[in-house]
């Protein structure tokens, strides 16, 4: 009995995993089916097994992990940059009215400016150089950071708020214990959007103006007509950008399940 | 049930990944007959632009009942996608993006030269710049187009100098942003062409480190869909004929022709005749041409610029030349 169950159990999760991977392995099946029956045309999508090489060419010459370095030292100045910024700004707005009201209209104009539209005046402030790129990674990782930030502070339980001001908490303890604690799921959701468009943001940063990088390598390859190596860029960025969300989810779940252990004290 | 179902979804969404690709090929069918070129606003060009000012093109196309259509590109690889996207039929472009498309798998010939100008391919670097030559670019970044012909010329011009391409920062800018990172001084030297060059040197920002005398000839081609040539040879030779007709027109009158140019290439008639003079506009291909791009093809395959072979004699066709008399 015990023994067919824990069969059953093991048939479940190979069940489970095949379904977590059957679209994906569906779709690069029908792909190298279409190029092995010759209906693709290899201009505009070139055959898996071509992808697949040159995919194995530059992971053993290494300059896909130049580039690979090079983006994510990007990606990480300025969504470390945003994310600073984006607290303490979020921060001080959230519990300041006043601060509130001056900065929400700014704030409501800015945000719908996609980073792509401010690579112009990037290039003519900071250059073609690291600072253009590091701005526009900013630009894209700040607004949701500082969004999730206010938001979380005016989602905060307002009873919570009116006993710890009949309470007489100090000012300190109230924003360390109360605030700080109450706005980290919402931040830690900010955090992981703003990451996801950073890491877009240094794509489109280096397809303009770049001589390293991944988005460097697919403006690269475009222009030398090699899509092969153009999907190889594409892959790349996938992978890491779902590698870098599951990085931020893991440790989501481990501060906030100490959270949750905290509350239940 | 639940499975079909389940099925059905897992070949729609498979099929909506694919989509994109069929969707290509319905609109490529088309019954009235067109010609669509694509080409660059540049000087290298000229005898098209007056052919096409003087409608000549339209005239020998309205013989046929065929329509004429006109795209315009800032590059050459950019015409290559329109290309492969199946959006024209005749591409005007240096014999290095003619190259890479080739070599990429288009089923394109080449079947006439536009010009042939070294001088008017240059490696500029800032007016106020202390570089003297090529050698010292070690370690500077120098802004290039990939896959045009200047980035051909820049690799010729490097292993003249005993530099390598990995020697330099090289940065990807498009051709305006190249004009404007000289002046600001954000690149050390930007690898440029006609007419860029009269028009920055004279706006006072740059100067010229070296041109393409004695480095690359500066061919560009006439490329064709060799699928479009096959079924249409009558519309190919009616360009061909149009492009020799303001050849002949250029040389005979060169004041003429300038006014005519200037309408479409952003240089004064003035600018242009000084321009005109560092091209050859003799569309013919001599056997020395196609040595020249078997030369091409043998460098940029080494400097893994393209990665597979291109057959140059099966590549250039000048049996439209001859159909046109041009030879």
């Amino acid at each position: 009995m015990y023994r067919k169950l824990r069969l059953w159990q093991t048939s479940t999760d190979l069940k489970k995993i095949f379904l977590y991977f059957s679209l994906a392995l569906g779709v690069l099946f029908v792909w190298q089916v279409l190029g092995v029956i010759g209906w693709l045309n290899p201009v505009i999508i070139p055959s898996l097994s071509t992808v697949f090489r040159s995919f194995g060419e530059y992971l053993s010459s290494g300059e896909l992990f130049r580039h690979i370095g090079v983006s994510i030292i990007r990606v990480l100045e300025g969504f470390g940059l945003a994310a600073t910024l984006g607290i303490g700004l979020g921060l001080a707005i959230g519990l300041s009215r006043t601060l509130d009201r001056m900065t929400d209209l700014l704030i409501q104009i800015l945000k719908p400016i996609p980073p792509i539209a401010w690579i112009p005046l990037a290039i003519i402030w900071f250059g073609i150089g690291e600072a253009s790129k590091i701005f526009i990674i900013f630009i894209g990782a700040f607004y949701p950071i500082l969004i999730s930030v206010i938001d979380g502070i005016r989602r905060i339980d307002p009873k919570l708020i009116e006993l710890a001001k009949i309470l007489e908490v100090p000012r300190r303890r109230f924003i360390k214990d109360l605030i700080l604690l109450g706005i980290l799921p919402p931040v830690m959701t900010g955090l992981r959007v703003g990451l996801g468009i950073a890491w877009m943001c240094v794509v489109a940063a280096e397809l303009i103006a770049a001589s390293e990088g991944v988005g460097y390598l697919i403006m690269d390859a475009r222009q030398l007509s090699q899509s092969d190596v153009v999907i190889v860029g594409m892959f790349t960025i996938g992978v890491i950008g779902k590698l870098m969300d599951s990085l931020l989810r893991w440790l989501n779940k481990r501060i906030l399940v100490w959270n949750v252990t905290y509350l239940g004290d | 049930m639940k499975k079909i179902l389940k099925i059905i979804l897992l070949i729609s969404i498979i099929a909506l990944v694919f989509a994109p690709l069929g969707y290509g090929k319905v609109q490529r069918g088309n019954a009235a007959k067109e010609l669509r070129i694509a080409l660059q606003p540049i000087p290298f060009y000229a005898p098209l632009f007056i052919a096409k000012q003087q409608g000549w093109l339209e005239a020998e196309l309205k013989q046929e009942k065929a329509k004429l259509k006109w795209h315009f590109f800032l590059s050459g690889p950019a015409v290559n996608e329109a290309f492969a996207a199946g959006q024209i039929d005749i591409g005007l472009m240096g014999d290095t993006p003619a190259l890479i498309a080739r070599a990429s798998g288009q089923d394109l010939r080449i079947v006439s030269l536009a010009a042939s100008g070294p001088k008017a391919q240059a490696l500029a670097i800032p007016k106020n710049s202390n570089i003297k030559s090529v050698k010292e670019l070690k370690g500077k970044r120098v802004a290039v187009i990939k896959g045009t012909g200047v980035h051909h010329f820049l690799a010729l011009a490097f292993q003249k100098n005993g530099l390598k391409f990995n020697d330099v920062q090289i940065v990807n800018l498009q051709i305006e942003d190249i004009g404007a990172a000289l002046t600001s001084g954000n690149v050390e030297a930007g690898a440029i062409w006609e007419p860029y060059i009269t028009q920055w040197v004279e706006n006072g920002g740059i100067r010229i480190l070296t041109d393409g005398t004695g480095i690359k000839r500066g061919l560009s081609v006439i490329l064709v869909s060799n699928k479009f040539a096959v079924q249409n040879p009558a519309l190919v030779n009616a360009l061909l004929k149009a492009y020799q007709r303001g050849y002949e027109f250029l040389k005979a009158a060169p004041q003429q022709a300038a006014e005519l140019v200037a309408k479409e290439v952003n240089l004064t008639p003035k600018q242009l005749l000084q321009v005109f003079t560092k091209f050859n506009y003799w569309p013919g291909i001599s056997d020395a041409d196609i040595d020249d791009l078997k030369k091409s093809e043998e460098f940029m395959r080494d400097q893994k610029i393209i990665r597979s072979k291109v057959d140059i004699d099966a590549f250039v066709d000048r049996r439209y030349l001859q159909a046109a008399g041009i030879k």
